[in-house]
C-alpha cells in the first residue's frame, strides 16, 4: 500500500503544481468573506427553536399552498390526499406488480425503502439489510433500481421491484445511461474508437441494440466529454442528447434510437444556455438561459424558451432567471426553478402550464431542493425539499406533491433521500 | 482528528481568519482535485469561504475545522458540477483539456485520471492531504468506516491486486 500511497501522491503533486494556490490566497478570501455580514443569530437555541418552528411552517405552507385560482384545469380526478401520518415503522409490505411507486428512505429503519403510489399513500417496502451508501436512482416507475457501490460514474447494479439484486455489469464504461422514460431498460451512450454509439440495454445486461450516431466532432472536442441524456424513450423511438461545458458552445441532438440518425441538432453560443432538457418523448426541449444559475461574466440568452422539435419553434418563453427542470410526461407541466438551483442556499421553484403559461404553483419557502421524481404517465411531480444547511448525500427530506390542478400533498413527515 | 479550539473575539465573533484560514489551501487544492480547473477552483473555494463565514456557528468545537470546511467545498463543486449539468470523462487516448492539465504518463496517472470523481476525492483526501479516515469520511458524508471502504475500492481499482491492510 505505501508504494501505491507515493505514486498517487506523485500522481496528484503532478496535477497540483501545474496549478498552484496564489500567494495572497488566504488574505485575499478572508478579507472578501469577512466583509460580508453574517446571517446567523449568537443564540444557538433560538437557532434551534426557529428551525423547528420553521420546519413545521413549512410543512404546513407545502400542504396548503395555492397561488392562483384555475376553475377551467381539470383537477385529478383519483387524487385522495392522505393526510394520515406515515408509520415511518410500519412495513407496507412487498411493492406491488404494475403500480407506479416513487421511493423514499425510512429515517428510522435505514435500509427500508417507502414507495409511495401518485396518491401519496404508502404502497409498499422494500427492506434491504443495509441501505445502499450511493444514491439509489430509481426507474420512473419504481421498478427497477440502479447504483453504482462506488460512488458516482453511472450504474453497475441494479435491484428489482422487491428489492432482490437483478444483475451487475461486466466492467465498462459508458459516457451515459438513462433510465428509458418506459422502466425496465436503460439507454447507453458509447463512445470507442472515435465514433459515439447509442444503444439500449436490459440492466446488467449488454446492449442489444447498439448503433452509431453522427456527432461532429467538432462539437465534442478535447478531453471533457460533456455530454449526456436528456431523455430517451425507445417506445417513441427518440433520445436527447445534450453536450453543455462552460466556455464551449452547447449542442442538442434529437436521435432515432433504432438506427442512431440525428433528427435535429442546434447549437448555441458558449455561455448563453445554463442547459437544455428536454421532455420523455423527446418532443420538446428547454432551453435554460444562463441567467438562470446566475452566470454574470458574460452574454446570456435573454430568455428561456420552451420549444417544439419538429417545428422548431417556441412554444413557450420565460423570464431568464427561470431555469427548467423538467417537463412532466404528459407534456402539460414544467417545473423550474425561479432562483439558481445550488447546494446550501434556499430553491425557489413553480409549475407552469405549458399551454397558457400561467404558474401553477410556485415554492418561495427556504428549503433547498434535493430532487424530484416526476409521475411515469401524468402530470405530477414529488419534489424531496431538504435543509439547506444538511448537506449530505442522504438529507433528510420532506415530500411535496403537485399536481396539476396546483393542489399539493405529501405524505406527512421527514424522510431520507435516497 | 484534528480538534479545534474555536476561537472567540471580545464580542463573540468567531475569528473566522484563524479557524478557516489555515485549511483555505486545502479548499483550494480540493477543489482543483475535483473540477480541474484553476479558474473554478478558485470560484469554489471563494464560494465556499462565503458560506463557511454564513455557518460559522454550526461549526461544532468538538469536531475538525478542516473537515468542515473542506465538506463545504466539496458540496459546492458538486453543486458547481450539478449546476452546469456536465459530466467529465477524461480518455488517455486524447488530446489534453482547456485548462492544459497535465497529463500523467504513468500507470497510475492514468487511471487515476479515468476514476469517478468522488474515488478521486478520496483518495486525494487520504493520500494527498494526508486526512486521517475520520476525516476523510466526514468530508464525503461517510462513517470513518466507509471513508476505509471508498479508499480501499478507489486503490483496488488503481492496482486490482491489492490487498486491504
Amino acid at each position: 500500500m505505501e508504494d501505491l500511497r507515493s505514486e498517487i501522491r506523485a500522481a496528484f503533486e503532478k496535477e497540483q503544481a501545474a496549478h498552484p494556490p496564489e500567494m495572497s490566497l488566504r488574505q485575499t478570501v478572508v478579507r472578501a468573506v469577512t466583509m460580508q455580514p453574517r446571517r446567523e443569530t449568537n443564540l444557538q437555541w433560538v437557532a434551534v427553536a426557529v428551525a423547528a418552528l420553521l420546519g413545521i411552517l413549512i410543512v404546513g405552507a407545502l400542504m396548503s399552498t395555492k397561488l392562483t385560482q384555475r376553475a377551467n384545469v381539470p383537477v385529478r380526478p383519483q387524487a385522495t390526499p392522505s393526510a394520515a401520518p406515515v408509520n415511518l415503522d410500519r412495513d407496507y409490505g412487498p411493492p406491488p406488480a404494475g403500480v407506479p411507486l416513487f421511493y423514499v428512505e425510512s429515517p428510522s429503519h435505514p435500509g427500508w425503502y417507502i414507495g409511495f403510489d401518485w396518491n401519496g399513500v404508502p404502497g409498499g417496502t422494500i427492506k434491504l439489510v443495509a441501505p445502499i451508501e450511493s444514491r439509489l436512482t430509481q426507474s420512473p416507475d419504481g421498478s427497477s433500481f440502479a447504483y453504482s457501490p462506488n460512488g458516482k460514474g453511472g450504474y453497475d447494479q441494479f435491484l428489482d421491484r422487491l428489492g432482490q439484486p437483478s444483475g451487475g455489469d461486466p466492467p465498462h464504461t459508458y459516457q451515459d445511461q438513462m433510465w428509458a422514460a418506459e422502466s425496465g431498460r436503460l439507454c447507453t451512450l458509447d463512445y470507442n474508437s472515435g465514433q459515439w454509439r447509442i444503444g439500449v440495454r436490459a440492466p446488467g445486461a449488454a446492449p442489444t441494440s447498439v448503433h452509431a450516431v453522427a456527432i461532429d466532432p467538432s462539437a465534442v472536442p478535447s478531453s471533457i466529454l460533456a455530454i449526456g441524456f436528456r431523455s430517451c424513450s425507445p417506445l417513441h423511438d427518440r433520445a436527447v442528447l445534450v453536450y453543455n461545458y462552460l466556455g464551449r458552445p452547447t449542442h442538442v441532438w434529437v436521435v432515432r434510437i433504432s438506427d442512431g440518425a440525428i433528427l435535429f441538432h442546434q447549437s448555441h453560443a458558449a455561455n448563453t444556455l445554463a442547459d437544455i432538457v428536454a421532455s420523455q418523448d423527446g418532443v420538446l426541449i428547454a432551453e435554460s438561459s444562463n441567467q438562470s444559475t446566475g452566470f454574470i461574466a458574460g452574454a446570456t440568452a435573454p430568455q428561456t424558451t420552451i420549444r417544439s422539435v419538429s417545428a422548431n419553434t417556441p412554444v413557450l418563453i420565460l423570464d431568464p432567471s427561470y431555469g427548467v427542470l423538467g417537463f412532466s410526461s404528459d407534456n402539460s407541466l414544467v417545473l423550474v426553478t425561479t432562483t439558481p438551483w445550488a447546494s446550501g442556499i434556499k430553491t425557489h421553484l413553480a409549475a407552469i402550464e405549458l399551454a397558457t403559461g400561467r404558474v401553477i404553483w410556485r415554492y418561495d419557502g427556504d428549503q433547498e431542493l434535493a430532487g424530484f421524481f416526476t409521475e411515469p404517465t401524468g402530470a405530477a411531480f414529488a419534489l424531496m425539499l431538504q435543509n439547506p444547511s444538511e448537506q449530505s448525500l442522504h438529507p433528510g427530506v420532506f415530500v411535496t406533491m403537485v399536481y396539476i390542478n396546483g393542489v399539493t400533498q405529501g405524505p406527512p413527515g421527514r424522510f431520507v433521500r435516497p | 482528528m484534528e480538534q479545534v479550539a474555536v476561537t472567540r473575539s471580545s464580542a463573540g465573533d468567531v475569528d473566522f481568519d484563524a479557524l478557516v484560514g489555515p485549511h483555505l489551501e486545502a479548499g483550494y487544492r480540493t477543489a482543483l482535485a475535483i473540477l480541474r480547473d484553476p479558474d473554478e477552483a478558485r470560484d469554489a473555494v471563494q464560494e465556499a469561504a462565503f458560506k463557511a463565514w454564513q455557518r460559522l456557528r454550526q461549526l461544532n468545537e468538538a469536531s475538525s475545522a478542516r473537515a468542515w470546511f473542506l465538506a463545504i467545498v466539496a458540496n459546492q463543486c458538486r453543486s458547481m458540477r450539478r449546476t452546469r449539468w456536465w459530466s467529465v470523462i477524461r480518455l488517455p487516448q486524447l488530446e489534453s483539456g482547456v485548462h492544459d492539465f497535465p497529463t500523467d504518463t504513468s500507470d497510475v496517472g492514468r487511471a487515476l485520471a479515468k476514476l469517478p470523481q468522488e474515488d478521486r476525492l478520496a483518495l486525494f483526501l487520504h493520500f494527498y492531504l494526508d486526512l486521517p479516515l475520520e476525516e476523510v469520511g466526514s468530508v464525503l458524508g461517510l462513517s470513518a468506516a466507509g471513508a476505509k471502504t471508498r479508499v480501499y475500492r478507489a486503490a483496488k481499482k488503481l492496482r486490482p491486486d491489492l490487498e486491504m491492510s
